[in-house]
């Protein structure tokens, strides 16, 4: 036994090594479930400090690029901003030539959307902003992408949406292309329709609806969807036009309330009945 | 005792740092291995024998990211210490082309025999000459560097171990 100390004393390193590779093959030989587990005792243990290193680290170069391509599009935001003041200036001047009474300014109120559906109205969002943001009945509700509904009821914090979708919600609209309008209605499974189109009237598939300002809720040129099938009946006079809603209207996050204000009056101008 | 807590310490680091920081080049996927530059230096500190079994703790931390191929990274880097043991004996590391062509060895020798325990074993040839060959010439470069820093410090003993023994 002695004999058999004094010979690994002699030759440690052999032995190290020896010890070592037996443990290499046999530890690459055991069950990938007790290598994972070998795995995540380290990672949940020793390597913590350099996972959250490693994440911060990673974290930090994502915020940058993030920063960046944010910072490149408010730079062609502000162009755009540019461009579109310039223009606003020049139909101004167009409308004071041309003696136009009415112009209407538009400016929204961020909100996030904090609950879907109640028992009441199962075609309905809640949002964070109410009467304490200035949020009043009726107001046009919008996402990043077109119409999402209208202000239904209005509390301290909070407000009550009427969606797009809901059944008794109608919009009046027009057909971006050739200007034909109609009214857009909810055809069910969160798809819309067009009604009182003529038979006779140019609407595609694929062309833009837009809110056309009628009615005195949603002011022109919102987006409400495109069309995605056009039906001409054997007989009737009006065409069936369904559209897919642009907004999104089953997934949405946050929302924009619309307010309009006619040059030189008070905000909240949007007073109409419960259909546009 | 100490000393040995400051080793596992800066073993630590590294091996953090290796897996961490020291993610392969974008783009080239060629690494430098930290871990091996830092277990060829403590070895030139502590005994053949010790440095083979820090050699395995290194390989089995390192293999915690490497489950399908786990054990590879403990015969690998022990192996590559043990090569390091045979060349130190007899030679003195001191002159730098000698010590980079070391690193050079032991990085392909470590990198080789971690590829008989990958499972990627059909594309053994490509891996070798696209990741492994240039990885080990750029640890071999980076090496060099940090290795004659290190003579310059003090921290690495190029020299035979009965040049300080005598």
């Amino acid at each position: 036994m002695i004999s058999f100390i004094d010979f690994i004393r002699r030759h440690s390193r052999s032995a190290a090594f020896i010890l070592v590779l037996v443990t290499g093959i046999l530890l690459s030989q055991t069950p990938l479930e007790f290598r994972a587990g070998v795995s995540s005792a380290f990672m949940d243990t020793i390597y913590r400090p350099f996972s959250a290193l490693s994440t911060s680290w990673h974290l930090m170069k994502n915020h940058r690029k993030e920063n960046l391509r944010l910072k490149e599009e408010l730079i062609n935001a502000r162009l755009k901003v540019e461009a579109l003041k310039e223009a606003e200036r020049e139909n101004q001047r167009l409308r004071k030539a041309l003696q136009f009474s009415q112009q209407v300014e538009i400016y929204t109120v961020l909100a996030e959307v904090v609950g879907r559906g109640t028992p009441r109205m199962p075609s309905s969002i809640t949002i964070s902003a109410g009467s304490d943001k200035g949020i009043i009945v009726d107001l046009p509700v919008i996402d990043r992408d077109g119409v999402i509904g209208k202000v239904l009821s209005v509390n301290e914090r909070s407000a009550v949406i009427q969606l797009i979708t809901d059944p008794n919600l109608k919009v009046s609209a027009m057909d971006a292309r050739s200007r034909v309008q109609g009214i857009v209605s909810s055809a069910g499974g969160g798809m819309l329709k067009m009604e009182n189109v003529p038979i006779n009237a140019d609407v595609r598939q694929g062309d833009l609806i837009i809110s056309s300002g009628l009615g005195g809720v949603f002011p022109k040129g919102l987006m409400v969807g495109t069309v995605s099938r056009v039906v001409k009946p054997q007989s009737g006079l009006f065409i069936g036009v369904e559209i897919e809603p642009s907004a999104k209207i089953s997934t949405p996050e946050e929302v924009f309330v619309v307010f309009s204000r006619i040059v030189g009056s008070e905000i909240g101008q949007n007073e109409g009945g419960d259909n546009d | 005792m100490t000393k040995r807590l400051v080793y596992l310490l800066i073993l630590y680091i590294v091996i953090g740092l290796q897996i961490s920081l020291a993610s392969p080049i974008p783009g080239l996927s060629w690494d430098i291995d930290l871990v091996l530059l830092g277990l060829v230096i403590l070895s030139s500190r502590t005994g053949r024998g010790e440095a083979i079994l820090w050699a395995a703790l290194a390989g089995l931390a390192l293999d915690c990211f490497d489950i399908p191929a786990m054990g590879g990274h403990i015969v690998a880097k022990s192996t590559a210490i043990l090569i390091l043991g045979l060349v130190h004996d007899s030679m003195n590391l001191e002159q730098p082309a000698l010590l980079a062509a070391t690193v050079f060895v032991l990085a392909i020798a470590d990198r080789l025999i971690f590829r008989l325990f990958s499972p990627y074993g059909a594309t053994f040839i490509w891996n070798f000459l696209r990741f492994d060959l240039p990885s080990a010439l750029l640890t071999a470069l980076v090496g060099w560097v940090i290795l004659m820093i290190a003579i310059r410090l003090g921290i690495f003993r190029p020299r035979p171990q009965d040049d300080y023994n005598a």
